[in-house]
């Protein structure tokens, strides 16, 4: 089992990506908001290295999407 | 009463055909003034719409439901006039009634089943008044409305083919403020009652379940935005192509197209799909999709792009 993160700037992706989690029966599925990436960056298996970065770059409130597999 | 009749009457059919792989599905439906009782007395009086709706499907061999229709559109008023459509299909005919994608489902016909067990399919309709009596023993009843019973009961042979078709439809209409082509809006044209109904199952359900009423109502019920059903919807249009083009019967994956698919134009697979190809060569379709869900997901608008550009 490991955990998976995604990570939107769109809260309507967010919420419509954690509706099609719950529909899939994935584990777990939980949305969260972060204004500070420090909160989530410690987490496994970010999903993009680059694209992590520049968002973190660009500072923005930011939606995670969590579920385990 | 009639609820329980038509409970009777379900468990009836059932008994007499077996509830083993077949497909049992009936509608009874009525519409009106209704009296019945003893000869002595009427104990039941009622003005209603009462509709009873049941179907026992077994489960395809893929784990999908055979398609069951059933569907009311009426426009009432007591004592005036009638506009009344109804539908009953199951199989091919339920998916064509729904707007179901018939893509991938092993049809009837398509191949050699050997079969003696007969289909059975009744309808009964009432219209206008009906008025039965008789002797001592014989309750009298009356009905003044609309009155209408659908059942049918087929075998299912082969559990991996879907369930042979059958349909029924009727439109009554006693009104001459409404015709057949104005009972498109969920307004009444008369000023009464409106009644819109549907019952389905396996792609017939999808494809109601699918349109945009539906899919209002299914938000407001889970108090949805409606940009995130928006969203829902054009991420299922694109898995939805995205699968397609990875498959040569629709059933499933084809090894040599999900390759294309996942090789950019620099020759590199996209990331972490690289076992994609050796995973689903030969599998389900479905297995595909949930996976282009889930981990897949953040490569759906590339995939999108690529399985509708021109070649």
């Amino acid at each position: 089992m490991r955990t998976v993160i995604e990570v939107f700037d769109d809260p309507i992706k967010a919420q419509a990506r954690l509706v099609e989690l719950r529909q899939a029966d994935a584990g777990n599925p939980r949305l969260m908001q972060v204004d500070r990436l420090s909160a989530v960056d410690r987490r496994s298996d970010p999903p993009d290295p680059e694209d992590w970065t520049r968002r973190k770059i660009a500072d923005r409130e930011l939606q995670v999407v969590q579920y385990e597999r | 009463m009639r609820y329980a009749l038509a409970i009777f009457g379900t468990a009836a059919l059932v008994l007499v055909a077996g509830c083993r792989n077949r497909v049992v599905f009936t509608t009874q439906t009525s519409l009106g003034l209704d009296v019945s009782g003893t000869a002595q007395l009427p104990n039941k009086v009622s003005m209603s719409y009462n509709r009873f709706e049941v179907a026992l499907v077994p489960r395809k061999t893929n784990g999908e439901a055979h398609a069951v229709y059933g569907g009311l559109d009426a426009d009432v008023k007591f004592f005036a006039g009638h506009t009344i459509k109804q539908t009953f299909a199951t199989g091919k005919a339920a998916m064509l009634a729904t707007g179901a994608p018939t893509n991938g489902v092993d049809f009837p016909g398509a191949r050699k089943v050997s079969s003696d067990h007969p289909l059975v399919f009744l309808t009964a309709t009432t219209f206008g008044l009906h008025l039965t009596a008789g002797e001592k023993e014989m309750s009298p009843n009356l009905l003044l409305g609309y009155r209408r019973s659908e059942a049918a009961v087929i075998p299912v042979p082969e559990p991996a083919q879907e369930v042979r078709s059958v349909y029924a439809d009727i439109l009554i209409n006693s009104s001459v403020n409404t015709n057949n082509t104005s009972i498109t809006t969920n307004f009444s044209a008369l000023r009464g009652v409106r009644i819109k109904q549907s019952f389905a199952t396996g792609r017939a359900a999808d494809a109601l379940a699918g349109t945009s009423a539906v899919q209002a109502k299914l938000a407001n019920a889970a108090s949805l935005d409606p940009r995130v059903v928006a969203e829902l919807k054009g991420k299922d249009a694109k898995r939805k192509m995205v699968v397609n083009a990875v498959s040569k019967d629709g059933i499933t994956v084809d090894a040599n197209l999900l390759k294309k698919l996942l090789t950019g134009s620099d020759g590199k697979l996209l990331p972490q799909t690289e076992d994609w190809v050796q995973d689903f060569e030969g599998k389900s379709i479905s297995d595909f999709e949930k996976e282009l869900l889930l981990e897949g997901d953040r490569h759906l608008d590339v995939l999108f792009e690529r399985a509708t550009k021109p070649e």
